[in-house]
């Protein structure tokens, strides 16, 4: 599609940077794309290892706390728990990356973890507990890595749809119009010489 | 204990031989594990002994509510059968330490954990609440009151809410070995002081597989077992062969060296729990032996609570899909 614009010589320039512009910023809009897909393949492999890993630890945790629940009676149970003495922090920096800002969240884990007596509890409830504190900064890790993959995946989208902008809609509109621009302006030079020609042979023929 | 003594428990002995052939035996726990779902696992539940319970029950699922409803059944029914007898508060005072437990650590978060507390000890729970709020402590019975007064101090001192579970288990095992005293129940003295020893034992363990010093051990051992607590606290430095070692000149011995065993295989103390209780269970079972006297009743509600954890095991097992071998790695032996 032309744009609407005077066919003049200067607009003619000014479109010719434009699509040299456009053409430079497509370049570089496809080299981050590229280099956001690199950095979003790496990274999705190791969240697919660390939620696997993640997974597997938690799924050991739940059967360790189905066992105590089972062994201990759930007031017992719920009553061991009851009073927690750790303290928990999480704490966000934000890290910036290909221009998207990252979160990266920093656990801390302050206190005694067991916060209840021996002779009344189960040894599975320690199981339990020491497989969950284990895995608590490895879901706090994997939180951070997946809220990183997902804001490159959104990124990578809205890079995508400026390439593609450019390179199927911006770029060849810029073009056509130059090249009717040019036209035009080759016309109207034409035109220009044949109106002089005429007008030498009128004055020739007086 | 003299005949004539004995002889006072002649009815409830008589009832209790009944009632034992109604306890879900070796072949019957077997059918449990291996029911296919946990409708299969209530099917065979309704052929027992429980099919009055599953039948009332508004949710039959709710196993946790079945099985608290019938170890109240039994106690009510120790109390009906020995009503000039405390035998039955030797098993009750564990609820309303329980209770304790609760309302102080709820105290001590000011927050209300009230769902928590159990009705079933020899103060009602809302007698026990009402009398820590009022701080009228001299109303519950001398050695509650003492508990809670030394389980505030040590939390007051430390901060730390696992010496309010210390200080009251050790009250209870106090209490409950002072009452079976008193009452001449020297085979339950027997079962406690052994069972003392591998409660004892089992925190020995885990505080050397959690690593968490000696002192961490000190403040969990109880008082009251044919081992003292100082036969306990070295073993914490010394490594699991040593362990078996110092257990082999006792009765402990078999569960000692099968459970480490496990442990050092598995990583896990699950088998020496089972181990130990096994081992209380092949004490109850002398009972057997006695015509009259209190120790066949004593033996019918621990072989009673000792069926309703597995039960447990198994429904809960059966509930979230745990395989039938695993279930199995967990079950206590039964009584009959």
């Amino acid at each position: 599609m032309n744009l609407r614009i005077n066919p003049t010589r200067m607009e003619l320039l000014r479109l010719k940077k434009r699509v040299r512009v456009a053409k430079r910023g497509h370049k570089l809009l496809k080299d981050k794309r590229d280099e956001l897909m690199k950095r979003f393949m790496a990274l999705i492999r190791d969240v697919k290892n660390m939620r696997l890993t993640v997974e597997k630890r938690l799924m050991e945790a739940y059967r360790s706390f189905l066992v105590a629940r089972a062994v201990m009676s759930p007031e017992v149970l719920e009553e061991a728990i009851m009073f927690p003495t750790q303290q928990v922090e999480i704490s966000i920096k934000e890290v910036r990356m290909m221009s998207i800002i990252a979160p990266v969240f920093t656990l801390q884990q302050e206190g005694a973890m067991y916060s209840y007596g021996l002779a009344s509890s189960s040894s599975d409830l320690d199981a339990a507990l020491d497989t969950f504190s284990a895995v608590l900064p490895l879901l706090v890790e994997l939180a951070s890595v997946e809220r990183s993959l997902d804001l490159l995946a959104e990124e990578i989208e809205k890079t995508r749809r400026r390439v593609n902008a450019l390179e199927y809609v911006l770029i060849p509109n810029l073009e056509k119009t130059v090249k009717s621009i040019a036209m035009k302006l080759s016309e109207q030079e034409r035109a220009a010489i044949t109106r002089l020609m005429k007008i030498k042979d009128v004055v020739r023929a007086k | 204990m003299s005949i004539s003594q004995d002889s006072r428990y002649a009815y409830a002995v008589g009832r209790i031989r009944v009632l034992e052939n109604k306890l879900l035996d070796k072949t019957k726990m077997q059918r449990l594990q291996n029911a296919k779902s946990v409708d299969e696992a209530l099917l065979v539940l309704s052929e027992t002994d429980y099919a009055d319970l599953v039948a009332k029950a508004p949710n039959p699922y709710d196993i946790d509510a079945i099985t608290t409803e019938e170890i109240k059944r039994v106690y009510l029914l120790i109390r009906e059968l020995l009503p000039k007898e405390a035998l039955a508060d030797l098993f009750l005072i564990k609820y309303d330490i329980h209770n304790l437990k609760v309302l102080l650590k709820a105290h001590y978060q000011k927050k209300d954990f009230d769902y928590l507390l159990v009705d079933a000890g020899l103060v009602p729970a809302e007698t026990i609440k009402s009398v820590l709020k009022n701080d009228q402590l001299p109303s519950i019975p001398k050695e509650y009151y003492e508990g809670v007064k030394a389980a505030k101090a040590a939390y007051e001192e430390r901060q730390d809410p696992k010496v309010i579970d210390e200080v009251l288990d050790r009250t209870q095992t106090a209490m409950v070995a002072d009452m079976a005293s008193k009452g001449g129940h020297e085979f339950y003295r027997r079962l406690l002081a052994a069972q003392v020893d591998l409660v004892n034992l089992k925190s020995l363990a885990r505080v050397k597989r959690l690593g968490r010093g000696r002192a961490f051990l000190d403040d969990s051992l109880l008082p009251g077992g044919t081992l003292a607590p100082s036969f306990f606290t070295p073993l914490y430095g010394s490594d699991w062969a040593q362990l078996v070692q110092a257990f082999s000149l006792t009765p402990y011995k078999a569960v000692v060296e099968q459970g480490v065993a496990a442990y050092l295989e598995s990583g896990q103390l699950t088998t020496l729990e089972k181990l130990a209780d096994n081992f209380q269970m092949t004490m109850l079972r002398e009972a057997k032996m006695f015509a009259l006297g209190p120790e066949p009743i004593i033996a019918y509600v621990m072989a009673k609570e000792n069926e309703v954890r597995n039960i447990r095991i198994i429904m809960i097992g059966k509930k979230n899909g745990v395989a039938t071998a695993e279930i199995a790695e967990r079950l206590r032996e039964s009584y009959v």
